[in-house]
């Protein structure tokens, strides 16, 4: 597979500085709505909780448990703004001082069955959007159907490949690469466990050849069976689809875009440091790494904060910049602009703060028709004509050009010399086919 | 205190800073060494044209979005590359009246009339030049003789065009030719084609930039010269050399500049190979069994009009899965 190879200038240092461990923030939200739908509150206004209780319970016992990631009292429950900018019903939690991470006790043994309910249980949230919940995701087809009972397709398809996805999303973002320089030893305790419960044949780690990790973190997961491999970063490499056929060779069927149709699966190596660690002393999932960046600034900050923490105090402490234009969650080309400085981060990301003369303005003129987005669509669509045939509405011609194919890297935007806003046109297109098939 | 508020949009949030002003700056900086080539061949009267080519087709554009109160471009420089390319393809001795009159029917006729910049399907240049070509073909044969600034002795082989040779004496004179006199652009012709090393290097240089892509120019000039090369192998006496065709003329401007008008031509891969091999030989055919002296721009025109069926040739979208029942 050949990527289109643009000069997206590299705005990160090689090698990222340890995270800094941030004080707990005054309010903490839990949302309680998010992909899986909506979880019901296991706790009441006033009540105060223990780092780790079970704040939030999903009717599924599949779906991970919404924990709660300092001790604290809870204030009540309130509609917030999710970064993802949908509106969310959130436990909001009062933290009682600094207290230690919360831990229980970790699993025994490695019987894959009670690992992926003890894993469920510990409630992991993940930084990219994926059909479906680690762990059921990355189950053997036996272990799928006996903890989750989960035996339709795509999970009656063994796992051949685990890829354990240590490229960083974006030009700019450093968080991968951070867990892998600093906290790559929880990655190794991860292995064993990742291995019984996915039965893989092969284990593959994918890190950033320019920023490899260190020798002795390679050699301990060589030791383990794990096939180390550096890849260019050249952006979207590191999404699912993308990183499974450059790894393996096979295309993700679309717009399914579930690794799993072709016996891959791909967990994010922030999920394997969460997992590895908490196999090692217990400490649940509710820790998360995110990295503040200002490219104009040159800044770039990570912090280790708990899961749950609002923007606003992040933002304070890295002192980005004391009047942002523009905050972005996830990063430059596939993050969400933000309203809301109490908007509440659950899994580890990149939030880029732009000043007002960083900040790129879309323009509403007609297509050029000048193609420059046809050679750099990972897709090989023609965003082209999906742009204009949702923009003249359309919609069944642009489906029928596989508009639902696009997975919105914003590549085509991103080289668009008219400035045209490419992917809100073809998320709109998206979204009138799903709201013409409800009527239907 | 109220802070200021956050502005929102829609990712992507960064931009390759790549513009239509930053794409037209670079044609016309790719058209540089065209238009030193005509001062340098034929002197002022050569930029002379090129200058009255651009300002009447800014003026038309101007008014011409101003009297139908839309958003005035002019300062995208689309206008500008055009009247310079069209002032590039006119004989430096053409009056200034056709200057005017081409370049207002390339920018209203070829392209405002289709809704601006990058909608028209026909190359607007070409349009102009056609137009002004069919109705005043006297004016516009008639070609100077090159006279170089300095270094190169003038070349005095021909009188006319290389095509118009070939055309009106028969392939017996054009093989008196020295081709580094067709390579440097040292016989009679317009300013912007007679030299292949001007527009070789303008052309080189927005491939660089990636303003054009590289399929378009290559495959016509190989579309072109394969062509010639077999008419060539079966009768020598009859056709003239492959090379020959490809060096003089307008083949080089028609695969760099003219062919590759964003808007008229393919997008994908395989459109842009079948769409440049399309161009090279229908160059060849015009030239060798056409009435005019010169195929490029009814070849580029007429190649202009399959773009859409070309753009029909789809890469294979990744991640389709066949429908087992």
């Amino acid at each position: 597979m050949k990527l289109a190879k643009i000069a997206l200038i590299a705005a990160s240092p090689g090698s990222p500085p340890p995270p800094d461990v941030l004080p707990h923030p005054e309010k903490i939200f839990i949302p309680l709505d998010g992909p899986w739908g909506r979880a019901e509150a296991q706790v009441a206004p006033g009540q105060t909780v223990e780092a780790g209780a079970v704040v939030g319970r999903f009717q599924d016992p599949r779906l991970p448990m919404l924990r709660a990631s300092a001790a604290g009292s809870v204030e009540g429950i309130r509609t917030v703004n999710t970064p993802d900018g949908q509106k969310a019903q959130a436990v909001v939690l009062q933290p009682l001082g600094d207290g230690a991470p919360a831990s229980q006790a970790p699993p025994q043994g490695a019987a894959p069955v009670a690992l992926a309910k003890a894993l469920t249980e510990a409630g992991f949230a993940e930084t990219d959007r994926h059909p479906w919940p680690f762990p059921a995701r990355i189950c053997s087809p036996e272990t799928a159907s006996e903890a989750f009972q989960l035996t339709d397709a795509p999970f009656h398809n063994p796992i051949e490949t685990l890829i354990i996805n240590g490229l960083d999303r974006q030009p700019g973002e450093m968080v991968r690469r951070t867990v892998l320089g600093h906290l790559g030893s929880f990655v190794v305790q991860a292995v064993a466990a990742l291995k019984a419960l996915s039965q893989a044949s092969r284990v593959v780690l994918v890190y950033d050849r320019s920023a490899p990790p260190g020798g002795e973190l390679l050699r301990s997961l060589q030791e383990q069976g794990v096939d180390c491999r550096g890849l260019e970063n050249v952006y979207p490499s590191a999404l699912t689809p993308v990183l499974v056929q450059l790894v393996t060779g096979k295309q993700v069927p679309q717009p399914a875009s579930d690794p799993r149709l072709v016996g891959v699966a791909v967990i994010d190596v922030t999920t394997a440091w969460q997992l590895g660690r908490f196999l090692t002393d217990g400490t649940l999932p509710l820790e998360i790494l995110v990295q503040v960046s200002s490219w104009k600034s040159g800044l770039h900050r990570l912090y280790r904060v708990p899961a749950g923490t609002p923007l606003e105090p992040i933002l304070a402490a890295a002192n980005a910049a004391p009047q942002p234009a523009k905050i972005v969650v996830g990063g430059p080309l596939l993050g969400y602009a933000q309203f809301d400085r109490q908007a509440p981060l659950v899994a580890s990301d990149f939030v880029l703060v732009q000043q007002p003369d960083e900040v790129h303005t879309y323009n509403y003129r007609a297509c050029i028709n000048c193609g420059h987005c046809v050679p750099v669509c990972p897709m090989k669509l023609l965003p082209n004509e999906l742009g204009k045939l949702c923009e003249y509405g359309r919609f069944h011609d642009a489906e029928a050009q596989y508009l639902a194919h696009c997975i919105e890297c914003g590549l085509c935007a991103f080289v668009c010399p008219a400035k045209r806003p490419m992917v809100q046109l073809i998320r709109h297109g998206k979204r009138e086919i799903l709201e013409m098939r409800k009527e239907s | 205190m109220k802070r200021p508020g956050l502005i929102v949009s829609p990712s992507p949030h960064w931009h390759s800073g790549r513009t239509v002003q930053g794409m037209m700056v670079d044609f016309a900086i790719a058209l540089l060494p065209c238009l030193l080539a005509g001062w340098y061949y034929f002197g002022w009267n050569a930029v002379r044209v090129a200058l009255l080519c651009v300002v009447s087709a800014v003026v038309a554009e101007a008014v011409w979005q101003k009297a139908l109160k839309r958003p005035v471009t002019v300062s995208d420089g689309s206008a500008v590359v055009a009247g310079l390319l069209l002032g590039l393809i006119l004989s430096p001795e053409v009056p200034g009246w056709i200057c005017v009159l081409g370049s207002v029917t390339a920018i209203l006729v070829g392209r405002q009339l289709f809704g601006g910049f990058g909608s028209n399907p026909f190359s607007c240049v070409l349009v102009g030049y056609g137009f002004i070509f069919i109705s005043y073909p006297h004016i516009l044969q008639s070609f100077p003789m090159p006279h170089p600034a300095f270094g190169l002795e003038p070349g005095g082989y021909i009188e006319y065009p290389p095509m118009d040779i070939l055309k009106m004496d028969g392939i017996q004179v054009i093989r008196d030719i020295p081709w580094t006199d067709l390579f440097l652009g040292n016989v009679p012709g317009t300013a912007g084609t007679v030299s292949v090393l001007a527009v070789l290097l303008g052309g080189i240089y927005l491939i660089a930039r990636r303003v054009i892509r590289w399929p378009i120019p290559v495959f016509c000039l190989a579309g072109a010269w394969i062509f010639a090369a077999v008419c060539h192998l079966i009768d020598p006496s009859l056709y003239a050399s492959p090379t020959f065709h490809v060096l003089a003329g307008w083949v080089f401007l028609s695969a760099f500049f003219l062919a590759t008008e964003p808007g008229t031509c393919p997008v994908t891969f395989p459109g842009m190979v079948l769409y440049g091999l399309g161009c090279g030989c229908l160059i060849i055919i015009i030239r060798t069994w056409g009435t005019y002296m010169e195929g490029a721009p009814f070849a580029v025109l007429l190649m202009n009009g399959i773009t859409p069926l070309l753009d029909r040739i789809r890469p294979r979208v990744i991640g389709r899965v066949q429908e087992s029942a």
